[in-house]
């Protein structure tokens, strides 16, 4: 990292024209516009959703700071009912199940695919051939019908819990771990599973964090699986529906001659509710992440 | 790096030598271990391959895979003199090229300039800023798009500052509309995230080089394309030629969130042509899996081909 530090900085040799100095602004400028992009949707919601309903609905274009009175009656219309907190508790049932099966699954293959085998080559054909050529979601949905996983929470756990991609991952995470440890721990006597969680597993972490992050987008994200496979059944929503539901049922609603505003104010406040927490968490892990991320792709 | 090859291939020897029932010895608790891994593979990969039978079937769902009725090609027929193919092909390869060309531009370009800006903590928060929008959902940036280019939204007050007329965006049907709308949206949660490999391999660029090039007065302009570029265009090959072969899997889900029957001759993509026929209004399976085998059969040859070019051009590879 202190290379790039001083790179920047290489400036004893460089001039400093005015026409690069220009140019450094310009691309300050761009950034910054990037940076502000990114984020202000995000700031809107959360403005929109502590503002005034009325006045909410009669303003146009971004909402910078809270429009008319600061007012926090759209959370407690929010929580009237607690649909929308079973569907946040949902889905956070959803994701741990996902993580935590696809975890399981992906340390087993990893290590299974990364030792010295005779079937290694074949059993990672039988995985990667899944990468190549998919089934697609209507057979998908008739196997899990036939399965009687229709209409059960575990529809929307276990068909997406892991993939070959994050089996790759897992196999490049145990390969990164020099041999000669796993090899001392063997012959003092440690048996596979003391191998895999103990000795292996901590020194490549970073691999499985970014599985693990990238199952758990995957299952926050998920509103087409839930719409498939439990369209009807209100109690096992995951919040995401519930959003995809009040977006579309307000973008008609908008058309009334009339409409009640406080439903537009319940848009944010849920917006806000799904989205602000992953956003305040995610830089505590984002050294790591950045870390397994990369080096994922150096070992590819 | 020789030397690793060398064990590898020795290693290669060594197994050879050993008999299947010395492996299994050694190995059988390794191959307990992948019974799990080996039956969600089956269960939720290798069985709904068999599924596709209904791409040829006249399917109903109480008579199963094998109790339905053979129709041969009757289905894909169907699919491909219906009116709506051909709309729904255009519009899946132009939003694929937008996204393979536009797409894949916006983090490599992002990532080079943001590298040489010099001011460190603002590098940094531009840097972490860019990563949020990975970390909202697609049904928030659906919500959002919705809201932000309704006919009182800010994108599109803002573009009538630009001299376009203030309506609802996605509710227009003319042509690039729809098309940039999903590409921008890409764009707009991926970049940041997406640079993140980019920007590493540019940290990892030879400081001597750098300087040796400034001693003998290259500008920074120079040294960026001369030397940083060059040093991470194999690493873009890769990235590009990957992408290629994900970009018919990818990336469809929020045009489902996104499109309304007004927009369907711009907006329809196979992935939703396939979604509708099965869980829409109008149900039938067998259409709606001979399109899902079609868009899965295109997927594959991407795939294949760009990962033999891959392997050829940069010594890696996907698969």
């Amino acid at each position: 990292m202190k290379k790039t530090v001083t790179l920047g900085h290489s400036g004893m040799v460089d001039t400093h024209s005015p026409f690069e100095k220009v140019i450094d602004a310009i691309i300050i400028l761009f950034m910054a516009f990037i940076a502000f992009a990114s984020v202000v949707p995000l700031w809107h919601c959360v403005m929109s959703s502590i503002s005034d309903g009325k006045s909410l609905m009669q303003h146009e274009g971004l909402v910078i700071l809270p429009v008319g009175k600061i007012s926090f009656a759209g959370y407690k219309l929010t929580f009237r009912d607690n649909s929308i907190m079973k569907g946040y508790l949902n889905t956070i049932l959803y994701v741990i199940g996902n993580v935590t099966i696809g975890t399981v699954l992906n340390i087993f293959g990893g290590y299974v695919l990364s030792r010295r085998t005779k079937l290694k080559s074949t059993l990672t054909a039988f995985v990667v051939f899944t990468m190549i050529f998919t089934g697609g979601i209507v057979p998908l949905y008739m196997v899990c019908k036939s399965l009687g996983m229709v209409g059960t929470r575990w529809a929307l756990i276990l068909p997406h819990c892991t993939n070959a991609a994050f089996i790759i991952m897992s196999i490049k995470g145990f390969e990164s771990v020099p041999k000669s440890t796993e090899e001392s721990a063997r012959i003092d006597g440690a048996g596979h599973f003391r191998v895999i969680f103990q000795i292996m597993l901590p020194q490549c972490f970073s691999f499985f964090l970014v599985t693990m992050v990238n199952t758990a987008i995957i299952a926050w994200n998920a509103w087409l699986s839930a719409a498939i496979y439990v369209p009807s059944d209100k109690g096992k929503w995951p919040l995401q529906l519930w959003i995809k539901e009040l977006v579309a049922s307000n973008a008609e609603f908008m058309n009334w001659s009339n409409p009640d505003y406080s439903r537009y104010l319940i848009q944010y406040c849920v917006i806000t509710i799904a989205t602000l927490p992953l956003i305040l968490a995610f830089p505590l892990f984002i050294k790591r992440l950045e870390r397994g991320m990369a080096q994922g792709a150096e070992k590819g | 790096m020789s030397l690793f090859k060398k064990n590898g291939n020795a290693d290669k020897e060594v197994l050879k030598e050993f008999t299947w029932k010395y492996d299994f010895k050694q190995n059988w608790m390794v191959y307990v271990l992948f019974i799990p891994v080996v039956m969600y593979f089956l269960i939720f990969h290798y069985v709904p391959m068999f599924g596709l039978i209904m791409a040829f079937e006249n399917f109903k769902p109480s008579k199963g895979f094998f109790g339905s009725q053979w129709v041969g090609l009757a289905n894909f027929k169907e699919l491909f003199t219906g009116d709506t193919f051909l709309k729904v092909l255009r519009n899946t390869t132009a939003m694929a090229v937008l996204n393979l060309t536009v797409g894949f531009a916006a983090p490599v370009l992002f990532a080079l300039f943001l590298s040489e800006v010099r001011l460190k903590h603002f590098k940094r928060s531009v840097q972490i800023m860019s990563y949020m929008p990975y970390f909202v959902s697609a049904t928030v940036v659906c919500s959002l798009a919705s809201e932000f280019l309704s006919s009182t939204g800010a994108l599109t007050i803002a573009l009538s500052w630009l001299g376009f007329d203030r309506q609802n965006w996605l509710a227009n049907p003319n042509i690039p509309v729809f098309w940039l709308i999903n590409t921008f949206l890409g764009i707009w949660q991926g970049m940041g995230w997406g640079s993140i490999i980019f920007m590493t391999a540019i940290a990892n660029v030879s400081h001597d080089l750098h300087e040796a090039a400034a001693i003998d007065g290259a500008t920074r302009w120079q040294r960026m394309w001369r030397i940083t570029f060059p040093t991470i265009m194999p690493l873009v090959l890769v990235m590009f030629i990957m992408r290629i072969g994900l970009v018919f899997r990818t990336g469809f889900d929020k045009i489902l969130l996104l499109y309304m029957p007004m927009t369907y001759d711009t907006a329809d993509v196979l992935y939703t042509y396939t979604y509708r026929m099965a869980f829409g209004s109008q149900i039938n399976y067998g259409v709606s899996t001979a399109s899902g085998l079609f868009q899965s059969v295109i997927g594959t040859i991407l795939l294949v081909i760009s990962n033999k070019i891959s392997r050829k051009a940069a010594g890696s590879s996907l698969i």
